[in-house]
C-alpha cells in the first residue's frame, strides 16, 4: 500500500486556477427531465467558479459544438441562457464529445493550472471506443484529466472506467437523476481541492516480478491501468492518495532473500507551484521466503483489502457473466452477499443476491443492479479509508 | 499454496482473501454468514404520500403496512384492531400480526409490541411497553398512549419501520 500526503508545510498552499471543460450529452435519450436537471447542474457549476478559472461547455450527440468557448466567464447570464437552449436529439458518439472539448481545454493548456474534462453521458457509444481511448491518452500526456458521470442504466461502465483511469481519474454512476447536481458538485469541489491532479509512477520491470493488480483506494477509488507509467490519480488538500498494488513473485525471484518489487520514481506537477517538482525515487523491497512468515499483516492493508476483496468478486462475477460462465458468477455474486451482510451492507447484499437469482434464472444481470454493486462496492472502500481515519 | 478454509479453492501463498469465495485467510477472524430474507413477498416500489391527506378513513377500509425494509407489503382487514409482535415459544398471549418472517428479533421487535386500531374515523397506535420503543415518524411513544397516525406516516418498533397506507374508499 502506497500513501501520498501533501506535507503541512505551515503556509497555505494556494488552489489552483482550474481549465475545465463539460462535455454534456445532449443525445434523443437525455430528453425531458434528465437534461433539464443536467442544465441546471451546468449552471450551478458555472455559478460557483472563482475569477481565476476558465471554463468552456461542448454538448454533443453525433456531431459536437462548442456551447460556451474557454474563457474566464465574464457574461454569466448570457452563457448561463445558452446552456438554456440546449436541445437534445441524435445518437451518442462520445468521441466527438471527447475531441471538441479537448481542443477547448487546450486553448487554454497551461501546467500551473489543473485542467480537467468531465464528460455526462446516459448511454452507449457505438464504434469509436478505441479512438476515444487513444483521446485519453493523449489527454494524459498533456497532463489532462477525464472523469466520467454516468446517468442512469445504458451506458458502459467498462468503457468509462478505461478511459478515465487512462487520465488518472474515474467514473461515478448517477442511478437517479435528482443526484446529478450534487455529485457534479462534489466532483467540481474534488478538482478545486487537488493539489496535484497527475501523480504518475515510472518504474522498471523487475525480473520474475508481476504487478498483477492495483486500486486507487481514495480519492475517488478506482481500478489503475497496469501500464507504465501508472497513473495513480490526484492528491487533494484534505484527503492523501492511497494505492494498493498486488505483486506475483514467481519461485525465481525468491532466492535472494530481499525481494525488489518495484524500482521507479514518482512524478507530479503541483499546479500552484512555479517550479517543477523533481521526481521521487520510490523502491518496494520485501523480505521472501519460500514459506509464508506467520507475522500477521498490517491491520490498514488487512481492511483496505477485506472491502477490496467484495470488489474484485463482483469484477469476477460480471466477467464470467460476460464470458457465459452463469454457474461460477452466481456462485460469485452469492459469496459476495454472504459477505456483504457480515459486513452490515443489508441493501447491497440484497441487490447482490437477487443479481444471484437473476443470472441463475435469466442468465443476465439486471442493467441497474450490475451498476449498484460495483459502484456500491467502490464506496464501500472510500468509507474503508474513512474509518482508518 | 493455501488452502482456503471456507470452500476449499487453493489460493497462491501469501494470499490474504480467498480469491475464490472472499474468506479472509489470513489474520485472525474468520467470516461468519447471516441468513437473510430475500423478499420473497410482494414487492412495491417505494410509496409517496400527499401528506395532506385528511386522516379520518372509513371504518371497512384497509390499512396497509408496507415494509421499508424489504418492499413488502401486509394488508389488514376484516378486523378493526391488530397487536403487532413476533411468536416465540412458550408465548401465553400470541400477537395478531407475527413480525417474524420479517426479521423481528434482529430489528428488535416485542413478542407484544404495539397494537393499531381503527376508532371513531381515526387510526391510532399504541406502543404495548415493548422493550425498544414505538416510534411515529421518528418520535418515540409513551406507551400505553395512543396516537393518531395519518396515511404515509411511518411507524418503527424497534427498528423495523413500516409505512402506513390508508386506501380512502
Amino acid at each position: 500500500m502506497l500513501e501520498i500526503v501533501p506535507l503541512s508545510t505551515g503556509e497555505q498552499i494556494q488552489a489552483p486556477p482550474l481549465n475545465i471543460c463539460l462535455v454534456l450529452d445532449r443525445s434523443t435519450s437525455m430528453e425531458g427531465e434528465k437534461m433539464d436537471v443536467v442544465k441546471g447542474a451546468a449552471s450551478q457549476l458555472m455559478r460557483a467558479l472563482r475569477p481565476q478559472d476558465i471554463f468552456s461547455v461542448v454538448a454533443f450527440s453525433d456531431r459536437a459544438e462548442v456551447i460556451i468557448p474557454a474563457a474566464f466567464q465574464a457574461d454569466r447570464a448570457k452563457f448561463e441562457n445558452r446552456i438554456q437552449m440546449i436541445q437534445t436529439g441524435g445518437a451518442t458518439e462520445i468521441y466527438q464529445g471527447l475531441e471538441t472539448g479537448l481542443q477547448e481545454i487546450r486553448r487554454n493548456l497551461n501546467p500551473q493550472h489543473v485542467n480537467h474534462l468531465i464528460l455526462l453521458t446516459d448511454g452507449h457509444t457505438y464504434g469509436d471506443e478505441p479512438a476515444c481511448l487513444q483521446l485519453a491518452e493523449e489527454a494524459a500526456r498533456q497532463k489532462i484529466s477525464i472523469s466520467g458521470l454516468g446517468i442512469g442504466s445504458d451506458w458502459n461502465d467498462i468503457f468509462l472506467d478505461a478511459l478515465t483511469s487512462r487520465t488518472g481519474s474515474n467514473s461515478i454512476y448517477i442511478s437517479r437523476h435528482q443526484d446529478i447536481k450534487q455529485l457534479l458538485m462534489n466532483k467540481f469541489a474534488a478538482i478545486t481541492n487537488a493539489i496535484s491532479e497527475a501523480v504518475l509512477l515510472e518504474f522498471k520491470p523487475q525480473e520474475n516480478i508481476n504487478l498483477n493488480f492495483a486500486f486507487r483506494l481514495q480519492p475517488e477509488g478506482g481500478p489503475l491501468t497496469l501500464e507504465n507509467p501508472v497513473h495513480l490519480g490526484p492528491i487533494l488538500r484534505d484527503t492523501p492518495l492511497t494505492v494498493i498494488f498486488e505483486f506475483v513473485i514467481l519461485p525465481a525471484a525468491s532466492k535472494p532473500e530481499r525481494v525488489r518489487l518495484l524500482d521507479g520514481s514518482l512524478k507530479a506537477a503541483i499546479a500552484a507551484r512555479p517550479t517543477p517538482v523533481p521526481p521521487l525515487r520510490i523502491r518496494f523491497e520485501r523480505d521472501a521466503a519460500d514459506t509464508a512468515g506467520d507475522a500477521p499483516p498490517p491491520v490498514g492493508i488487512l481492511r483496505a483489502l477485506s472491502r477490496l476483496t467484495l470488489y474484485r468478486l463482483q469484477e469476477r462475477a460480471r466477467e464470467e457473466a460476460q464470458a457465459g460462465h452463469y454457474e461460477s458468477a452466481t456462485r460469485h455474486l452469492k459469496n459476495l452477499a454472504q459477505h456483504l451482510l457480515s459486513q452490515g451492507e443489508k441493501e447491497l447484499a440484497k441487490t447482490a443476491l437477487l443479481e444471484a437469482n437473476n443470472l441463475e434464472h435469466m442468465q443476465a444481470l439486471s442493467k441497474n443492479g450490475g451498476k449498484e454493486i460495483k459502484y456500491g462496492t467502490r464506496a464501500l472502500l472510500l468509507s474503508a479509508s474513512e474509518e482508518a481515519k | 499454496m493455501i488452502i482456503c478454509p471456507n470452500c476449499k479453492h487453493s489460493n497462491m501463498a501469501g494470499s490474504m482473501f480467498c480469491m475464490e469465495c472472499g474468506a479472509q485467510l489470513a489474520g485472525a477472524d474468520i467470516l461468519t454468514t447471516q441468513n437473510m430474507d430475500t423478499g420473497q413477498g410482494q414487492e412495491t416500489a417505494p410509496q409517496k404520500i400527499p401528506s395532506s391527506q385528511p386522516a379520518a378513513v372509513a371504518l371497512n377500509t384497509w390499512i396497509t403496512l408496507h415494509l421499508m425494509d424489504t418492499g413488502q407489503v401486509i394488508p389488514l382487514n376484516d378486523r378493526s384492531e391488530f397487536t403487532l409482535g413476533r411468536i416465540s415459544d412458550g408465548q401465553p398471549i400470541m400477537p395478531d400480526i407475527d413480525l417474524s418472517p420479517y426479521q423481528a428479533y434482529a430489528h428488535g421487535v416485542s413478542r407484544l409490541h404495539a397494537v393499531i386500531k381503527q376508532a371513531s374515523h381515526h387510526v391510532l397506535v399504541m406502543d404495548l411497553g415493548s422493550v425498544n420503543g414505538t416510534y411515529v415518524n421518528g418520535k418515540r411513544l409513551n406507551p400505553n398512549v395512543e396516537q393518531t397516525v395519518n396515511n404515509g406516516d411511518i411507524i418503527s418498533l424497534g427498528k423495523l419501520k413500516m409505512q402506513v397506507l390508508l386506501k380512502i374508499s
